[in-house]
């Protein structure tokens, strides 16, 4: 019984990584940093999951810990020697823990399949590009160099695919939310 | 002017006088909210692009029958023979072996996406964005897309090989004295690049008038009714009729309804209709109702293709006749273009390499067009979906472990570990032995590679475990060439209990939890790329770290099981099904 109550925490959890992972990077501004206090976040899950009792509050609660990680690497970049905006990142924080609330981290989910959807549709440059920016954290500087194209060249294309995306986002959504 | 402000904050780059207009932006409901569904976008692009770009020719091999062909691709690869064209047959239908059960272990491993597919979208008006693959329309009609295709035969390319890696990608290194099996058989080595195109045929001449010699009577009834004659022969061929299947011969006219038989993984056919319409079948293919309306009204060129795969070099078919390719799972109508087509058991997959392609999922209809560059895939309860053709990275090693000779020759089983056998995959036996210390780690069962692989590779293998304890452990291991095992760069990627880790001298480096059911058998993927490294679990990224190891030019791949005493009785790990692939630098 209690791996299957165990196991329902952790599967919970693991719906809302997408959200956890958006929190953390609005806070950390580094997607390999986002990723690897979510991870840290979830070994803390999987250790304590009899704090929960209801898998309803799973998400809050997975929330809090990987608030607790996010702000744990903020300072230690501030022992580092960064010197962050406080008052930026006090605005960030309270925007993003009212606003990604748990509707609209379920919502994330429906995003993620028409966002999958649309870009299934992408040529395989196009992914590439994306992938380079997004989610390896290139700069435009740099992905022009690899790809031989003038930085404009590079912004151009990107904000045109993000536009492109949004608004088949925007199309798509509506039935992805009906079907939910 | 909100979503640049936003972007140059996750990008670090806020003036101050910017970092101001963001602080008054967020102070508001809407513009926090806005910076919110920004975030989200811009999170989720960067994953899903991340796993698109992973996910590409991701080799995966499923089990069951379907990694027969695998199987025999491998060997294929790692023990040229036959012709240069057989061989190169036994590359392509491993490749399309495993883009198929890449693509079944990737939509596995995810929840269901209901896609649209770009006919449907025009047929609801819906204009496709620049640069996504539905805009490239011949005026919105496929057909008329076909029919602007080429103007004059061409010849087959009878087998296109993916990119290889030098051999270099590959680093022998001899066995150490007093190793196991016999060194002197085969190495793993990559595969021979592919053999030229074979010549073209002149086929728009009249098929009797190339036939090789005077026919005789009822053979050249035959002829003079053939849907297709047999053009050229490798292997043990057989021309399949109601009544049975004969031998072929080259040359031979093939009356309607008649088909054709490949037996063997090297074995070829080409199949030549009167129009300079060629097909090529390669190894273990059947082709079945072969036919040909011709001018005559009718419906056209058929062929069934029951298993195996083919190539087909369609010449441009009169409006209303196409040819049509059915397989068990679809249904391909062409009115001219080139293709490949190959049937697994659970499968069908089509890539067309130009003009475009009706693919129809069977029974229920599900079309879709499919372009030049691009491949489907039909399955029951999977519509087909148009894909980039992936070009792939280099295969180093594909093993199956079931050649006993071959498998010796590549891997060094642990020796005074838990019982380890290497017939079929590696089995490890790690039930605990008596009077071993509670805490101690005995030593591992299992087998290392001889060869080690230059980096960047991604290894990839199907990992067994019968049992959840915390102390039973898989792993697979990077042995950096010029170390032993277990020295402080080993990396060791492991299941262990509930958690995966990457450990570096004894210590995590990373753990991610591992749910899911037991006994477990899943597919990971771990790969090596400068100071990053990465597993996946079934298609999705579970751990990424960066290990701060020295790197080495190349690694040799340990695969071990392991337990402590208080693990179960009969506990087994076990491994099949590793492909090396070398990586992009």
């Amino acid at each position: 019984m209690a791996d299957i109550h165990r196991d329902e925490i952790v599967k919970a959890a693991f719906q809302h990584r997408d959200a956890l992972i958006t929190y953390a990077f609005a806070m950390l501004r580094d997607w390999s940093a986002a990723e690897d206090v979510v991870q840290d976040a979830f070994i803390v899950v999987m250790n304590q999951w009899e704090d929960v009792r209801e898998v309803s509050g799973v998400y809050y609660w997975a929330r809090g810990i990987v608030r607790n990680k996010v702000f744990e690497a903020l300072r230690a970049r501030t022992r580092e020697g960064t010197r962050p905006d406080e008052e930026l990142q006090a605005l960030v924080s309270t925007s993003v823990e009212k606003y990604l609330d748990e509707h609209v981290a379920h919502r994330q989910g429906l995003m993620r399949r028409a966002l999958q959807s649309c870009m299934s549709r992408l040529d395989r440059n196009s992914v590439d590009l994306l992938d380079g920016f997004y989610g390896r954290s290139h700069s435009c500087e740099a992905l022009a160099s690899a790809q031989k194209r003038s930085v404009n060249a590079i912004r151009l294309a990107l904000s045109r695919l993000r536009r492109q995306l949004h608004d088949c986002m925007a199309q798509r959504m509506p039935a992805l939310e009906t079907e939910a | 002017m909100s979503d640049d402000l936003f972007e140059k904050y996750l990008l670090n780059g806020l003036s101050p006088e910017e970092a101001q207009e963001l602080k008054r932006l967020l102070a508001d409901e809407a513009g926090a909210r806005r910076f919110v569904h920004f975030v989200q976008e811009w999170s989720l692009t960067a994953d899903i692009s991340r796993q698109m770009a992973a996910a590409r020719a991701l080799p995966v091999k499923a089990h069951g029958k379907t990694t027969t062909a695998l199987a025999r691709g491998a060997r294929a690869r790692l023990k040229p023979r036959g012709s240069p064209a057989a061989r190169a047959w036994g590359w392509w239908a491993a490749g399309l072996a495993a883009s198929i059960l890449a693509l079944f272990a990737a939509l596995a491993s995810r929840e269901p996406v209901k896609r649209e597919d770009a006919v449907a979208a025009r047929s609801r008006g819906q204009a496709a964005a620049p640069g996504m693959t539905a805009q490239e329309d011949a005026g919105g009609n496929p057909a008329a897309a076909a029919d602007a295709g080429p103007s004059a035969p061409r010849p087959v390319e009878p087998a296109v090989a993916r990119k290889e890696q030098p051999e270099t990608n590959v680093i022998q290194e001899p066995p150490p004295a007093g190793s196991e099996g016999p060194l002197a058989a085969e190495p793993a080595r990559p595969p021979l690049p592919a053999p030229a195109a074979a010549p073209a045929v002149p086929v728009a001449e009249p098929v009797a008038a190339r036939t090789p010699e005077a026919p005789k009577p009822e053979t050249a009834t035959a002829a003079a009714s053939a849907a297709a004659r047999v053009e050229r022969l490798a292997g043990e061929i057989y021309v399949l009729a109601a009544a049975g299947r004969d031998p072929a011969r080259e040359g031979q006219p093939l009356a309607p309804g008649q088909g054709l038989q490949t037996v063997g993984p090297d074995s070829l056919a080409v199949v030549a209709y009167a129009d300079g319409t060629r097909l090529e079948l390669g190894g273990d293919t059947t082709v079945r109702g072969l036919s040909d309306s011709g001018a005559a009204p009718g419906a056209g060129k058929r062929a069934e293709l029951a298993q195996g795969a083919l190539a087909a070099d369609v010449f441009r078919q009169p409006p209303g006749r196409p040819m049509t390719f059915t397989t068990p799972h679809a249904e391909a109508t062409v009115l001219g273009t080139r293709l490949r087509l190959s049937v697994a058991p659970a499968a069908t997959r089509l890539e067309v390499q130009e003009g475009r392609v009706r693919f129809t999922r069977r029974p229920d209809g599900a079309p879709v067009e499919v372009k030049a560059g691009f491949y489907a895939v039909a399955a029951p309860g999977l519509a087909p979906q148009p894909k980039p053709v992936d070009d792939g990275p280099a295969v180093l090693l594909v093993e199956d472990f079931e050649n006993a000779n071959a498998v010796a020759a590549r891997w060094r089983p642990l020796k005074s570990g838990f019982p380890t056998t290497l017939a079929g995959r590696v089995d490890v036996e790690v039930t605990p032995r008596p009077g071993a210390g509670p805490d101690e780690w005995p030593r591992a069962g299992g087998a290392h590679s001889r060869a080690a692989f230059r980096r960047p590779l991604r290894v990839s293998v199907d990992v067994e475990v019968t049992h959840r304890h915390e102390n039973v452990v898989a792993a697979l291991l990077l042995i950096p060439l010029s170390e032993k095992p277990y020295d402080k760069n080993t990396l060791l990627f492991e299941l262990r209990g509930e958690s995966y880790q990457v450990i570096a001298e004894a210590q995590p480096l990373r753990q991610a939890p591992a749910p899911g059911d037991w006994p477990r058998r899943e597919r990971w993927t771990v790969e090596l790329d400068g100071d990053e490294a990465r597993m996946s679990v079934g298609g999705k990224e579970v751990l990424r770290v960066r290990h701060g190891r020295r790197l080495f030019e190349g690694y040799r791949i340990g695969l071990e099981g392991n337990a402590k005493s208080d693990a179960p009785r009969e506990v087994r790990v076990r491994f099949d099904n590793l492909h090396v692939e070398g990586l992009k630098p």
